[in-house]
This record gives structure tokens, sequence and C-alpha cells, in this order.
């Protein structure tokens, strides 16, 4: 029966917060209902300031207006009043100079003569006075006109003004009103956004790096249902989820640890008993090798010992006696070599000289080379010396010196030879025997793997490991019939080894 | 004009025979011998001599000699004629008239009209010699003018070259003027060219640009060249007053002036005093009381001149302005 819905799909399902309760939904209700307050504000507040400020306004207007209307009318009746006695001084001044100025001692004694220039002159002077006044009536109601007329635009032109001034006085007061009520609106929603998210994040954030460094007990406090809450608890989820992985992976560890431990055990032990097996095989061969010398050392004693008994002549017997000593000598040179390598060594490192260790491997390989027919030449230089565990090193040139004599059944030559170069030591075994196939020379370091049915093949593998271990390497050069030379790079003492 | 009877020589000389041969007591006469001596013309002449005739028909004087001659040789001729007609008293009408009578010395009495400023004449002073003046007091032109272009500032006159006594007024002016808020500049301007425009300091009318608040044009310009003063100012704020009535329809917003056909009828009052035994020496120069103010409220409005009201009001003649305001 399949799953009608997959896991992960529920699991979506149950983590969606709903709408009435989440973040979003509060936050844009918070807003809205800000907004709406502050509009309700601004409208309360302004609209008594605009009724008043446009009654005050308008009235100061009117109260201008008013007064300008009357001021206007004052100057009129003054200024009528004053044309009015311009025009009567006039007309009298006219008059009496007239009169003054009449001809009359042309008339003397002559009243009607008299009458006639007086008829004459003021008739003259009515005509004017009248149509002076009709000019100055028709002037005086032109200029009113002209007046009002500007005095109209004026007026327009302050109302203009003061309007604008009104609506510039009013946007700005709006607009200040406006930008204080948003800015305390955005205020309060910036106080609502820290509270519901901001300071839960910063919680979240401080809550991960406690987690990145390792407290895997940092729990974050749920406290709702929205998507803040969620986050919390799913958070809380996870870390705890960590905690459990941690201490299982723990435990894991420390169980691979104990495998490693007891695996690494054993195969130490298994490399020493390789070594050890090792150890004995080259004991062996030498052993081999030593018997038979002392075979022959004691053969050789005990002719001379036999001829000794049947020698009659002191001298005779002396010498004899020397050549017993003698050879008694080498078996004690042979045993001590010997038993130097038997020695467990100590397992620490120390300085060895590179010149008595090819000297102790050439006398414990001196019998079987001469078995062999091979000469042996140890080449010395410079004093030098390699930091190295002795027995180890003795172990590894004693291993390549008796796989180069097997690799000369029929005689030749055996070279031991140093070198340094810079801060190694370069000791080298090379011989004259039938050198190493291409293909077996990539195995050689292999275990078990020999080219002689009497070998154990684990000589170069454990020469390698030791030299490996002491921070060198192992070269062989080798053609098929043209010998080999296996050359054991190893580092210089502290002192660099130079004498 | 009337033209003038011209005698020839030989008249002069029976005449000359007559007044010799008829006795002295003959000479005793009802009525006095006037005679009437004009020079040339011109529109303040033409009222005087008017007025004089008036004042003639007034006092029902007949003139013995009535001498409307032109410049030059008639002139002189007429004068001649003059200087042997026996006459009681003779009317120089005129500027012309009154400087050659002035010139010639009479014994006659002379009484002058038509002239604006005798001073600038020489005439007053002379024991034989009176007359009536036309011009306007220079104190009540400068109230005039400020009361008309209270703004006003700046102010120039000017004056004809060849109007001695356009000059004389314009320099009086110009010195009275001295204490007042007005800097006052008088205007020379050179005899005009033959299509009749004054040329001011080399400059036509018509390219000068009159800068002055208020330009005051003495009585020896005609109307044309008022005219084109006018056209120049149009329209610029400033004052154009003139001082003869035919200024006023050329162009001026005010014009301030004496009644010269008055004065030529008064001029005959003091022949007649004269006749009466009276000596010229104390007649003196007449002066009118009245002065005339007239205002042109259309050529105001086109030179965008605002005349207060008042001086309006207070003007002895007003010509209204035709149409809208500008």
């Amino acid at each position: 029966m399949s799953d009608p819905e997959p896991l992960a799909d529920r699991e979506r399902q149950a983590d969606e917060v709903p709408l009435r309760r989440s973040l979003l939904m509060r936050t844009t209700v918070a807003l809205g209902l800000g907004l709406a307050l502050a509009a309700l504000v601004l409208v309360l507040l302004f609209q008594p300031y605009l009724k008043s400020e446009f009654q005050d306004r308008s009235g100061a207007l009117l109260s201008d207006q008013a007064r300008r209307a009357r001021n206007a009318a004052q100057a009129d009746a003054t200024d009528a009043g004053t044309w009015v006695r311009e025009s009567v001084t006039q007309a009298l001044t006219a008059s009496s100079d007239a009169v003054a100025d009449l001809p009359l001692e042309l008339v003397t004694n002559n009243a009607d003569g008299v009458r006639a220039l007086a008829d004459e002159q003021f008739a003259v002077l009515r005509t004017d006075s009248q149509g002076n006044l009709d000019a100055l009536a028709a002037e005086i109601s032109e200029r009113t006109e002209a007046r009002l007329r500007r005095e109209a635009g004026r007026v327009a032109e302050r109302n203009a003004e003061r309007a604008e001034e009104f609506g510039a006085g009013t946007s700005r007061r709006a607009a200040a009103l406006m930008i204080s009520l948003l800015a305390a609106l955005f205020l309060l929603h910036g106080a609502l956004l820290y509270r519901s998210v901001l300071s839960p994040i910063r919680r979240l954030s401080q809550a991960t790096r406690d987690v990145a460094h390792g407290d895997l007990e940092t729990r974050l406090p749920v406290a709702g249902d929205d998507e803040v809450a969620r986050l919390a608890g799913s958070f809380n989820a996870m870390t705890a989820s960590l905690a459990t992985a941690h201490s299982d992976l723990a435990t894991l560890n420390a169980e691979l640890e104990e495998r490693v431990r007891k695996k690494t055990e054993e195969l130490r032990e298994k490399d020493r008993a390789l070594r050890h097996a090792e150890r004995m095989a080259s004991l062996g061969t030498l052993a081999g090798g030593v018997a038979h010398e002392f075979n022959n050392l004691l053969g050789g004693i005990l002719g001379c010992a036999e001829d000794a008994a049947r020698e009659d002549d002191p001298d005779e017997m002396r010498a004899t006696l020397a050549m017993i000593e003698r050879t008694a000598r080498r078996g004690t040179a042979i045993t001590a070599n010997l038993l130097r390598f038997a020695r467990p060594g100590t397992g620490s490192m120390e300085t060895v000289d590179v010149a008595h260790l090819l000297d102790d491997v050439a006398g414990l390989i001196e019998p079987e080379a001469v078995r062999l027919g091979v000469t042996v030449h140890v080449t010395r230089g410079a004093a030098l010396q390699v930091r190295a565990e002795a027995s180890g090193a003795h172990q590894v040139f004693l291993n390549l010196a008796t796989n180069a004599l097997h690799a000369m059944p029929d005689g030749g030559e055996l070279t031991l030879s140093a070198e340094q170069r810079g801060d190694e030591i370069g000791v080298s075994v090379a011989d004259t025997g039938r050198g190493i196939a291409a293909k077996d020379r990539e195995r050689l370091f292999e275990p078990f793997f020999t080219t002689r049915p009497e070998g154990t093949g684990l000589g170069l593998s454990v020469s390698y490991g030791i030299v490996n271990a002491h921070g060198g390497r192992i070269e062989v050069e080798s053609e098929p019939g043209h010998g080999a030379t296996f050359r054991v790079w190893l580092p210089a003492a502290d002192n660099g080894g130079r004498s | 004009m009337r033209s003038p009877p011209r005698r020839p020589l030989s008249t002069l000389v029976a005449a000359l025979a007559i007044a010799a041969v008829v006795p002295a007591a003959a000479q005793d006469r009802e009525s006095p011998r006037v005679a009437l001596f004009e020079i040339g013309e011109g529109p303040l002449q033409k009222a005087a001599s008017a007025g004089v005739r008036d004042g003639l028909r007034l006092a029902e004087l007949e003139p013995t000699l009535d001498l409307v001659v032109a410049p030059g040789d008639e002139a002189r001729e007429a004068l001649a004629e003059l200087a042997f007609e026996p006459l009681d008293v003779v009317i120089a009408v005129g500027p012309r008239a009154a400087m050659a009578l002035r010139d010639a010395r009479r014994a006659n009495p002379i009484v002058f009209t038509g002239v604006r400023h005798p001073e600038a004449l020489e005439l007053p002073g002379r024991s034989t010699v009176c007359g009536t003046a036309g011009g306007v007091d220079i104190d009540e032109v400068l109230r005039t003018v400020r009361r008309a272009a209270p703004r006003a500032r700046t102010f120039e006159i000017l004056y004809r070259a060849d109007d001695t006594e356009g000059a004389w007024f314009a320099e009086r002016l110009a010195t009275a003027a001295e204490d007042s808020p007005l800097t006052v500049t008088t205007i020379e301007c050179s005899p005009y060219d033959r299509t009749g425009l004054v040329a001011i300091d080399g400059v036509s009318v018509g390219g000068a640009q009159q800068e002055a608040d208020v330009v005051l044009m003495t009585g020896g310009f005609s109307p044309r060249q008022v005219e084109t003063m006018a056209e120049c100012m149009a329209a610029d704020g400033h004052a154009l007053i003139g001082s003869r009535r035919d200024h006023l329809l050329a162009g001026c917003g005010v014009v301030i002036r004496t009644d010269a056909r008055r004065l030529g009828t008064h001029a005959i009052a003091l022949a007649r005093r004269v006749l009466d035994g009276e000596a010229p020496s104390e007649i003196g120069v007449h002066r009118p009381r009245r002065r005339l103010v007239e205002v042109n409220l259309d050529a105001a409005r086109r030179l965008g001149w605002e005349i207060p009201l008042p001086v309006v009001a207070g003007a002895d003649h007003v010509i209204p302005a035709l149409g809208g305001r500008r």
C-alpha cells in the first residue's frame, strides 16, 4: 500500500502557519491600523485649524478691503471738496481779475458801456465755467473708474497672494503633520518588527554561533505559533538531533579508536615477529656461515694441535701454538661479531659510526665470502655518522650483504662504501653477481618475495621497513648480468657526521 | 491781416506842406490823432491788434494812421511817415513795432502792446513809452508748473534763438527756479528749417530724447513745432506746457498765458490816459491781473500725463479728453 502523501509534503504542511496567526498578517494589520489612525488624527487635528485659519484670513481680507474702500471713499470725498473749492475759487478769482482788467477808462461816464463790458466778460466766464465743470466732472468720473479698476486688480492680486500664502502655509503644516505622524507610525512599526522579527533572529544567530562552537545544549524559547516561533522550534529540534548524533558519533569514534589501537598493537606484534623471524633467518644464515667457519677453524686448530703433539722441536711447537692462537682469536672475533649482531637493540636512536658498521658487517660475512670465493672491499672515506637504531642498521646492511653474497655463488666482488650528500649518508652494497631482472626489481621489497628457493623472502621487506622507519630510503640499481647496487640513505647525525 | 496802405513820397511831401501851412490853431483839434503801427505778424500780435481795435471802438476813436507793414523797407518807410506825422499817441502793436519806435527816439508818446516781456526789449523806463505786458509772472509760472507736475524734478525751457523775449524769460525763469526742487535747463533752439521743424542743439525734434519731466515751450514756437514736440513726448508721462492759446490745441497739456486781445484793448485805455494829459512815464507798464491757465485733457492723455484734478478744477479753460482713457 503506497503512502497516500509523501512525508516531506506532510511535514511541510505541518510547518505552514495559519494566515490569521502569521507574522505577515500581524504586521500588515498593525501598519494598516496605524495608517488609518494617522489619517484620522490628521483630519481631526487639521480640520479645525483649516476652518479657523480660513475664517481669520478671510475676515482679515474683508476687513482690509472694507477699510480700503472706506479710505478711498473718504479720500474721494475730500478730493471732491478740494476740487469744488478750487473750481469756485477759480471762478471767483477769474471774475475778480476780469473785472480788474476791464478797460474802464474807455467807458468813463458811460454806465451802459461799463455794463456791456462786464456782461461780455461775465458771459465768457460763464461759458468757460460751465464747460470747465462739465470737463472736470467727466475727468473725475473717468479717473475714478480707472482707479476702481486698478484697485480691483490690486485687490484681486492681494487675494491671490494671500490665497497662495494660505495654501502654502497649509501645505507646509499638513506636510509637517503628516511627516510627524508617519514617522511615529514607522517608529512603532519598527519597534514591532524588532520585537517580532529582528530580536528573535538575533537570538537565533547567537544560538547558531553557540552550536557552531560546540554547545549543543543551546535551545531557543518558543513563544506563540507564528513563523518565528516555528523557526525557533525547528532550530531546537535540529540542535537536539545534532546532540544525539554527536553523542553517537563520539561513541562510535571511541569504538573505532579502540579497534584501531588493537589492530595497531597486533600489527606491531606481527612486525616484531616479522623482524624477529628475519633476524632469525639472518642469524640462521649467519649461523651456517659461522658454523662452517668455526668448523674450519676448529679443524685447523685440531690439526695444529695434533702436529704440536707430535712435534719435538720447541720452535716448531711454538709456531704451531701461535697458529692455534691466531685461529682461536679469529674465532673469538667471529663470535664477538655474532654476539653483537644477536644482541637485541635498545630501540633508541643513536649516533652510529658508518665505518665501524661496515667493518662489523664485513667481518660477519667474511667466512661465507671466503667460502664462495667473493672478495669483500670496504671503502672508508671521511668519518661518517648516521642517526639510527644500531641493531636495525646492522640488520639492514647484513641483509643486503648476505643477499649480495648469494647473488655470487661462483665468486665475485662485494663492495661496501659510504658517502655523504647534504644531510644524508648513503651506504652502498654493490656486487658483481647475476643482477636483478626488471620485473623482479618491482617486487624486491614485497614480503616473502624471493628468487632463492632457500630464502625466506623477508629480508628486503624488513630492511625496507627499518629504513623507512628511520626516515630514509633504499635505491636499487641493477641490470641482469651486471650485478646490483643497493644504496641506503639515512639521515646524517646532528653534528653532520663530518670529522 | 489788413493790407498796409502804401503812401508814395509825393503824398508825404504834400502832407508835410499842409502841416507847415495849417496854422497852429488848426492843430487844436477835437479828435486826437492816434496812429497804429504793426510790423510783421504773429498770433499774439494778431490778438493784440484785434484788442486794440476793440478798444478804439469802445473809445470811439478813429486811427489817424493805421500802418501794418512787413519788416524791412516797408517798416522803414512807415517809420519815416510816422516821423513826419503830428500824432498825439502811437500805438505800437508787437515787439518789432515797439522796438522800431523805441529806436526812432520819437517825442510822441508810444503805447506798446502785444509784447510779452518789455524788459527784454528795453522799453520800460523811457519817458515817452508805456504799454501793456502780456507775459505771465515768473513766480506764477513756477507755481503752476509745480502744481501741474508735482513729481517733476527736471524742467526744460525751450526758446527760439531769434526770440529775444523768450530768451529773456527763460533766463529769468531758470534763475527764479534755483531755489526750487526743480533742476532747470534752458535750451536755445536754432531757427527752423524749411519743413518748419525746430532743430534743438542741432538735433531735430523728431530725434531728440526729451528726458525732462517738464518741457515749457515759450511763445516764439509755432503750433506745428509744438505738435512735433508733443509727438516726440507721446506716452512718456512727461509734461508739455505751452505759452499761447494755439499751443493748447497743438498738443500741450497746459498753457499759461494772458489775454492778448484784452491787453490790446487795455492799451487803448492807456492811450486814453495819455491823451488826457497823463505822462507815459507815470503810466508805466500795465500787467494784467488775470493770467489764464488752460488745460487740454486730451493732449495730456496722449502725453501720458495725469494732470492733478485740483489744477483741472482751477483752470480757466478745460478741453475734455476724447474717447476712453489710454
